[in-house]
């Protein structure tokens, strides 16, 4: 399988903060890559150096093939994270805009496809400023999309978007991928990732800290979690023998238990307790793994090792 | 170079097919012109209303001349020669009381005047005739409201003299008909100098009055620095929408820096080259409406659309530059400030300039290049004699600092335009100026 996008050892700099550390990744053609990460920690300027909007200090960054100039760039659509359409442009002039400068040259029939698709024709000559921020949102995607790219980075697409949006938006980046374009998306919304995503990869601090299928990183941590539904909702859990951790997930809550714990025990103990109504041995969520590489927990044993 | 061109028509549209760039089109001739017009007219709409100014004449003997001077304006010099229609307010003279003139009686007058009765007086020395022994004559007063600005004062120290010239005369044993006949006033003419025809005969310039010599070359500077200023100054808000609607990040996704810059500068001098058609074709129609197309200085076109353009691409890269830096509107204020300046400099020199076109000062201060593309347009209207190396020289100059203009401010652009936050400060300006 070719690869999409080769980034070797590439760091960045912005004055004396470090945005990206030494990083390697590779993204294999005809995927749908999720890039997760805190805010600050390089998403964004990674995303801008695939893009060729910034340049590495050092490292090479390799995109459909090409890892100088920006000769890939024709066939990347981006969709940023905070949206980027000329206000007093009408949204089939500004589509067409996008596309040209993508090198399309007949693109009339793609946009109203996309239009139609979106439920925006009777938009398609109003201007922009006069769209909500969801209709604005889908055409950013239509833009980003029109020119049929090879590979799409969507940064954040489904923020601020309703159910019945985001579904359409979910839907056609899967279009899109069975069609064969790659794609990279960053998100916060770890449901989604693990939803839609085939690899996942991480970033904390400017350094790779997660790359793999959520299985794989799934497996990484083992089955250490328990999901758990009581009829006592005020029954004490942080006490249990083994549970390190404990989630309120408000309709369950998940335990987190060390490596050597008997979840039998903490079963048994469980039913002195109170009434059990589901009691699942699972591997942690994303969200889960995400918080506790990211989270208070692992900043307060950084800096208790540093101290 | 197509994406370029795509930036540029959709900088184009975006400049030219507003409701806005309309109305200031319109408005800008309006506005500047109507300054004029309006000046001309508030000039016109004078006070008719009769002034009467009382004579303290302590010689007893200039009073009568003074008088009969009054009426005689008061019978042709007040009317429009053209339509008869009275256009200046008639004078009448009063006698005062003759004697030295005491301070009770000065302070009766002046009230007077605050009751509106009179206007002025004016008190007439009896040593008026006497001439000083370095050759000074003697002193009346005039007393007014408004002494400063006075017409009345300028006309009654006219009729003074003239009755006190009489009067010397007369004792010298010399016609005063005799001396006004000798003293008729020759007129000066300005006009072009001649030069060659193309079948190599001498041939006077074009007549042209002393008014439209100077009219011609100023309306011709003010049209470049409305186009300029119509051209350049949008270049700050679509810059700063890209910047804080994050729209750059998108074009920086499929265009250089570089491109997205040139696409922009050639959208703008697209939308100066309709303006300059758009007023030209104006112009024109106008001068063949009113017969005096002859009159166009037609020569000048190429040299005015070459300064043209690269004036709009100095000042629309400064303030694209500026546009990339700033966060809102307010920030755009103070960077805009010494922009501005560069742009209106000329503002402060071009009557010295346009006296003397040829000159040394003209010359050096065309050389300066924020504002050679209007000081040598002025110039070249101004004199045919402008020597050919001076604008050509004068394009180089200009050339070489748009150039650098251009490159400085795409170093400012290509990094200020993705990031967020704090204006930049000059010394940070420099360094991304320096080290891009």
């Amino acid at each position: 399988m070719s690869h999409a996008i080769e980034l070797e050892k590439v760091t960045k700099r912005f004055g004396s903060c470090l945005a990206v550390d030494s990083l390697d990744l590779t993204v294999p053609e005809g995927t749908i890559y999720g890039f997760i990460g805190p805010n600050g920690s390089g998403k964004t300027t990674t995303l801008r150096m695939i893009l060729r909007i910034l340049y590495p200090d050092s490292g090479q960054v390799t995109v459909l093939g090409c890892s100088r100039g920006a000769a890939a760039n024709d066939h990347v659509g981006y969709l940023p994270e905070e949206r980027g359409l000329y206000r007093k442009m009408r949204v089939r002039e500004l589509l067409r805009f996008f596309a040209q400068l993508k090198g399309m040259r007949r693109c009339g029939g793609e946009i109203d496809d996309w239009l139609e698709r979106f439920d925006l024709v009777r938009w398609a000559n109003e201007k922009v400023e006069t769209l909500s921020k969801g209709m604005a949102q889908k055409v950013q995607f239509i833009g980003a999309i029109v020119a049929k790219p090879r590979l799409l980075v969507l940064d954040e697409p489904f923020t601020g978007l309703d159910p019945v949006n985001m579904d359409v938006l979910r839907g056609a980046v899967r279009s899109a991928h069975q069609d064969g374009t790659t794609v990279i998306f960053s998100t916060h919304d770890m449901d989604m990732a693990e939803r839609l995503c085939d690899t996942i990869f991480m970033i904390y601090r400017g350094k790779k800290v997660l790359d793999g299928t959520l299985a794989d990183i799934q497996a990484q941590f083992g089955e250490d979690t328990i999901r758990l539904r009581t009829t006592d909702a005020e029954a004490s859990l942080a006490d249990l023998p083994g549970v390190t951790h404990v989630n309120d997930q408000r309709h369950y809550k998940e335990l987190r238990i060390a490596r050597d714990a008997d979840p039998r025990a903490i079963l048994q103990e469980l039913l002195r307790r109170a009434t059990v109504e589901h009691f699942e041995l699972a591997r942690p969520s994303l969200h889960d793994v995400f918080v506790r590489i990211a989270g208070p927990e692992s900043r307060s044993a950084e800096e208790a090792q540093h101290a | 170079m197509r994406k370029i061109l795509i930036i540029a028509k959709r900088e184009y549209r975006a400049m030219v097919a507003t409701k806005a760039f309309v109305i200031t089109l319109v408005l800008m001739p309006i506005l500047m012109g109507g300054g004029i017009f309006f000046q001309e007219r508030l000039r016109q709409r004078v006070n008719l209303d009769e002034k009467r100014m009382v004579v303290l004449d302590q010689t007893g003997t200039l009073f009568d001349a003074m008088s009969e001077a009054a009426e005689a304006r008061n019978k042709t010099a007040i009317f429009d020669l053209a339509t008869g229609a009275q256009i200046k307010p008639c004078y009448r003279l009063e006698r005062g009381p003759g004697g030295k003139v005491t301070d009770e009686e000065r302070l009766e007058l002046s009230e007077r005047i605050r009751r509106g009765e009179i206007h002025a007086f004016v008190e007439i020395p009896e040593d008026v005739f006497a001439i000083s022994s370095s050759g000074g004559g003697a002193k009346a007063k005039f007393y007014a409201q408004n002494m400063a600005f006075s017409e009345e004062k300028g006309w009654l120290q006219q009729s003074l003299n003239g009755a006190v010239r009489r009067h010397r005369l007369r004792e010298a044993k010399i016609d005063p008909e005799a001396v006004d006949r000798a003293s008729t006033w020759v007129t000066v003419e300005g006009l072009g100098l001649f030069a060659k025809s193309n079948d190599g005969q001498s041939q006077p310039a074009a007549p042209k009055s002393e008014k439209l010599a100077f009219l011609l070359p100023f309306g011709i500077m003010m049209l470049m620095f409305m186009v300029i200023l119509l051209a350049s100054q949008p270049m700050i808000e679509t810059v700063m929408e890209e910047r804080s609607l994050r729209i750059a990040e998108v074009l920086l996704g499929s265009v250089s820096p570089s491109q997205l810059m040139a696409g922009k500068l050639l959208g703008c001098v697209a939308g100066s080259l309709t303006i300059v058609l758009a007023y030209g074709v104006g112009a024109i129609a106008l001068a063949w409406y009113y017969d005096v197309l002859h009159l166009v200085p037609l020569g000048i076109v190429p040299w005015f659309l070459v300064y043209q353009v690269l004036a709009v691409l100095l000042f629309s890269s400064l303030f694209m530059a500026v546009g990339a830096c700033v966060n809102d509107r307010k920030e755009a204020q103070s960077m805009l400030i010494p922009v501005m300046l560069l742009i209106v400099f000329p503002m402060f020199i071009w009557f010295s300039v346009l006296q003397q076109p040829t000159g040394n000062f003209a010359m050096w201060t065309s050389f300066v290049p924020p504002a050679t593309a209007l000081l040598m347009v002025l110039r070249l209207t101004a004199s045919p004699d402008i020597p050919l190396w001076q604008p050509v020289v004068g394009v180089a100059i200009l050339l070489a600092a748009t150039g650098l203009c251009v490159f400085a401010a795409g170093r400012i652009f290509r990094i200020a335009i993705l990031s967020q936050g704090q204006l930049p400060k000059l010394r940070q300006l420099l360094r991304w100026i320096v080290t891009g």
